[in-house]
C-alpha cells in the first residue's frame, strides 16, 4: 500500500533528527578534520557534512509542507480566512525556501574556496533570483494584491482575446521574451534591444498591422475603430509594464549583487549571519532597502502611475469594446447602469434637501 | 562555545532547525483547530442608518457614562472594528470602561450605485445626520467628535464648517497637511491620475486600493509576517491573533469613486485643506473655525499616514486648548498594541472627561 504523506512526514522527521544527531557527531569529532573520501571523491568530509546537514533539511521541509498543504486542501480550517493565512504561509514558505537555497549555494561555494567565482555565481543565480521575485513574490503572492497590475489586466486580456479572434496571441506568448530582452538590454546588451525591436515589429506585422491596413469603412467601421483603438491601448498597456517589469528586475539583481558583497565582507570579519535565519532577515531586509529607495523616487512615483494608468485606460476602452458586442443581447449595459444610478443619485439628493427644508419649517413654525 | 563550520553555526543551525520542526507540526494542530477569530464583538445596538451608513451606539460599561457623548468617525478604507478588534485589546471596551458613551459610524461597503457619493454627501449629509441623531437622542448640544486615520480628515472637516455642534475634537493619525513626501502614499498619490482609474472602475475595488497599501513594504507586508507567524505556529493565541488581524487587513470596502477623485486631487495634489481652498457643498472649510479643544495624536512610525501630515493641525487652528501627543507605535499600532491599551485609550479618555465638565454645556429636552 502506498504511503500516505502524512505518514511520510513523520518517517522524515525522525530520519531527520537521527541523521542530525550522526551529523552533529561527526562535527564535533576530532578526526572532522578535511580528508580525502574514497571512490574518487576529493570533496573533504566537513564539506560533504555540511551538503548532507543541508540535504536533510531540504529533504524534510519539503516532505513537511507538501504533506500540511494536501492536508489543509483537503480540511480547510473553519473561516475563509484562516485557510486563506494558511495558504498565504505556504507561499512565502516556498520564497523562504528558495531563499535557503540560494544560501545553501552560496555556503557550499565558499566552503569549497571558490569564492573566486562570485561572478559566475551571481550570473547563475540572478536569473533564479529574479524569477523568483517576479513569479513567485510580486504577481503571484497575493491574489487581491499587484493583480492590478499584473494579473488581473491579463485575464482581462484574455477574455477579449478570445472575443477578439486572438488577434493578441502572438504579444501574449512572447510576452515574457520579450521582458527578458527588455531586461537584458537595459544591463547594455545591444544585440537583446535590437531582438527586442524585432520581436515587437514581428508581433506587430502578424496582428495589428493587418487590422490597422484594413479599410475601415461601411457598417463595421464604427466598431473597427473601437478594436483599433483598443490594441492601441494595449500596447500601450504592455509597453509601459515592461518597463514596471524591468525596473523591478534591475533593483532585485542589484539588491542580490549588494547582498553578496555584504556577505562576503562580513565572512571577511567573521560577523556573517550563522543560521539560514539570520540570513534570511539579512536577505529581505537588503531586499526592502533597496524597494524603498526605488518606490521613494519621482521616477518611479511617474512609472507606477503611469502602469495602473495604462492599465485602467486599457479596462475602459475594454468595457466599451465589450458593450458593442453585447449590445445585441437582452441585458442593460455597464453604461446604461451608470445613467440610471446617477438619476437615483440626483432624485435621492433632492428628496434629503427638501426633506430638510420641510424640518426647518416645521421647526420655526413656518406652513 | 558553538562550533562554526564554514561560517555556519552549526549548534545554533541545529537549535533553530530543532524548533521549527517542533513549532510546525504543532501549528498544524492548531491551524486546524482555531476557537475564535471573531472581532468587532463590544455590545452595541444599531441606532441609525442611511443607506449603507449605519450609526452603532455602545452599551455603556460603567453606572454613569460621560454627560457628553461621543462620537468616532472612522476612515471609509477598512471597517471600524480595527477598534474592537479582540476583547483584551479593544480601545472601544477600554473606552468605555472608563466611562465614555460612545456611538461608532460604520460606512458600509458602497456599491454601484454609489459612484456619484462625494465628499459633500458624506460630511453634510451622513456626518451631519449622525451628528444630530447623537444630539438629539442625548438631548445635547454638543458632542465630541473623534476621528481615526481619513476619518479624522473628514472630522476636521466637518468640525470646521459645523463647530457650534462639537465640543471637542480629537483626532488619531490624521492626515491634513498633504504637503510632504515623508510617506510613499504622498509620494505616488501626488502622480496619480486618479481620474482615469474612477471612470474605469466607478467604486475603486478594495484590492485596488490594497495593492498599493501592500507594495508600500512589500517584503514586510507580502513575506516576512507569514514566515514570522510560522515561528509562532505553536502558540494559539498568536495565530488566532494574526487571523483575525489579516481578517481585517482584507475586509476592505471599495471607494465610491467621485469621494475618491475628490480626497486625491483636492487634497493628496492640492492640499487645499492647509491652503484653505477646500470647498464642501461650495462652503470654504476654514481650518480657523476650529475653535474648541483639539487634541492631535500621531504615531512616530505611521508609514501609511506620517507624523509630518498629521502635526501641522495644531498651528492651523484658532483654538486656545490645543495638545498634540505622539506614541512610538505605527499606524495600526496606535489600535491594537500593548500601548493602545496601557497609555493611548486611557489617555483619549482623560483628556475628554477633563474637556467635557464645562457646567456650561447645555442640555436639551430630548426629540423624538
Amino acid at each position: 500500500m502506498a504511503e500516505t504523506n502524512s505518514e511520510n512526514v513523520f518517517g522524515k522527521m525522525f530520519e531527520f533528527q537521527s541523521q542530525m544527531f550522526d551529523f552533529w557527531k561527526k562535527s564535533f569529532f576530532p578526526g572532522s578534520s578535511p580528508e580525502k573520501a574514497q571512490n574518487g571523491d576529493t570533496k573533504p568530509a566537513a564539506t560533504k557534512a555540511l551538503e548532507q546537514y543541508f540535504n536533510m533539511f531540504t529533504d524534510f521541509y519539503n516532505q513537511w509542507w507538501k504533506s500540511s498543504g494536501e492536508l489543509f486542501s483537503l480540511n480547510p480550517p473553519g473561516a475563509g480566512t484562516a485557510q486563506q493565512t494558511w495558504q498565504k504561509m505556504l507561499h512565502s514558505n516556498e520564497i523562504y525556501f528558495n531563499i535557503f537555497r540560494f544560501w545553501q549555494d552560496l555556503v557550499a561555494k565558499l566552503a569549497d574556496g571558490q569564492t573566486s567565482q562570485t561572478s559566475d555565481f551571481v550570473r547563475r543565480w540572478q536569473d533564479q533570483y529574479t524569477k523568483m521575485l517576479m513569479t513567485n513574490f510580486v504577481p503571484g503572492f497575493l491574489p487581491e494584491s499587484l493583480q492590478s497590475f499584473f494579473k488581473e489586466p491579463r485575464q482581462i486580456f484574455q477574455m477579449y482575446a478570445n472575443t477578439a479572434g486572438k488577434l493578441f496571441n502572438p504579444w501574449e506568448d512572447t510576452f515574457g521574451e520579450m521582458q527578458a530582452m527588455l531586461l537584458k538590454s537595459l544591463s547594455g546588451n545591444k544585440d537583446a534591444y535590437l531582438d527586442f525591436i524585432k520581436s515587437w515589429q514581428k508581433n506587430y506585422e502578424n496582428t495589428f498591422a493587418k487590422l490597422l491596413r484594413a479599410p475601415n469603412i461601411g457598417m463595421t467601421r464604427e466598431l473597427a475603430d473601437k478594436l483599433t483603438e483598443n490594441m492601441d491601448k494595449f500596447m500601450d498597456y504592455l509597453n509601459v509594464l515592461s518597463e514596471f517589469s524591468a525596473t523591478i528586475y534591475r533593483v532585485g539583481t542589484e539588491s542580490m549583487e549588494t547582498l553578496l558583497k555584504k556577505y562576503q565582507e562580513m565572512m571577511e570579519q567573521d560577523s556573517q549571519p550563522k543560521t539560514f535565519r539570520e540570513f534570511y532577515e539579512l536577505w529581505w531586509k537588503t531586499s526592502e532597502d533597496a524597494y524603498q529607495q526605488l518606490f521613494g523616487t519621482e521616477d518611479f512615483a511617474k512609472l507606477l502611475s503611469q502602469v495602473v494608468d495604462a492599465g485602467v485606460v486599457f479596462k475602459k476602452n475594454q468595457d466599451l469594446l465589450m458593450e458593442e458586442f453585447l449590445k445585441q443581447m437582452p441585458v442593460p449595459l455597464k453604461s446604461e447602469m451608470n445613467d440610471l444610478y446617477k438619476t437615483l443619485y440626483d432624485l435621492k439628493k433632492e428628496v434629503r434637501n427638501l426633506k430638510r427644508r420641510i424640518t426647518s419649517l416645521e421647526e420655526s413654525g413656518g406652513e | 562555545m558553538s562550533k562554526t563550520l564554514f561560517g555556519v553555526d552549526l549548534e545554533e543551525s541545529f537549535k533553530e532547525m530543532v524548533e521549527t520542526q517542533k513549532k510546525l507540526l504543532q501549528g498544524m494542530d492548531i491551524v486546524l483547530n482555531l476557537n475564535s477569530t471573531e472581532s468587532d464583538t463590544t455590545a452595541k445596538d444599531l441606532v441609525y442608518q442611511e443607506d449603507k451608513m449605519k450609526l452603532f451606539h455602545y452599551k455603556p460599561l460603567v453606572k454613569k457614562p460621560l454627560a457628553v457623548p461621543t462620537l468616532i468617525v472612522y476612515a471609509l478604507v477598512n471597517r471600524q472594528y480595527m477598534m474592537d478588534l479582540q476583547q483584551n485589546r479593544s480601545v472601544i471596551k477600554n473606552l468605555l470602561e472608563q466611562g465614555l458613551d460612545l456611538y461608532i459610524i460604520d460606512w458600509g461597503y458602497p456599491g454601484p450605485e454609489d459612484r456619484y457619493l462625494t465628499l459633500e454627501d458624506y460630511i453634510d449629509g451622513y456626518l451631519n445626520n449622525a451628528v444630530d441623531f447623537v444630539l438629539r437622542a442625548t438631548g445635547r448640544t454638543h458632542l465630541n467628535l473623534v476621528g481615526v486615520c481619513q476619518g479624522g480628515t473628514f472630522s476636521v472637516i466637518y468640525t470646521s464648517l459645523y463647530h457650534e455642534k462639537i465640543k471637542n475634537l480629537v483626532t488619531m493619525v490624521t492626515p491634513v497637511d498633504f504637503s510632504n513626501n515623508d510617506g510613499l502614499l504622498f509620494v505616488w498619490g501626488k502622480k496619480l491620475n486618479i481620474d482615469n482609474i474612477v471612470d474605469a472602475y466607478g467604486v475603486v475595488p478594495g484590492w485596488f486600493m490594497n495593492s498599493g497599501y501592500n507594495l508600500l513594504k512589500p517584503f514586510q507586508l507580502m513575506l516576512d509576517k507569514y514566515i514570522g507567524l510560522m515561528g509562532n505556529l505553536d502558540n494559539p493565541e498568536v495565530v488566532e491573533n494574526f487571523v483575525r488581524m489579516e481578517k481585517w487587513i482584507f475586509d476592505s470596502p471599495g471607494q465610491a469613486g467621485e469621494t475618491l477623485r475628490q480626497f486625491v486631487k483636492d487634497l493628496y495634489q492640492e492640499n487645499k485643506l492647509v491652503k484653505g481652498t477646500l470647498e464642501i457643498g461650495g462652503r470654504k472649510v476654514d481650518l480657523k473655525n476650529i475653535d474648541m479643544p483639539l487634541l492631535n495624536v500621531y504615531a512616530e512610525y505611521d508609514h501609511l499616514v506620517p507624523p509630518a501630515a498629521s502635526k501641522p493641525l495644531s498651528d492651523l487652528v484658532s483654538s486656545q486648548d490645543k495638545e498634540t501627543f505622539s506614541f512610538p507605535v505605527g499606524h495600526i499600532g496606535m489600535y491594537v498594541s500593548s500601548k493602545s491599551q496601557k497609555e493611548i485609550a486611557p489617555k483619549l479618555a482623560k483628556w475628554l472627561k477633563d474637556h467635557s465638565t464645562d457646567p456650561a454645556t447645555p442640555k436639551t429636552k430630548p426629540k423624538a
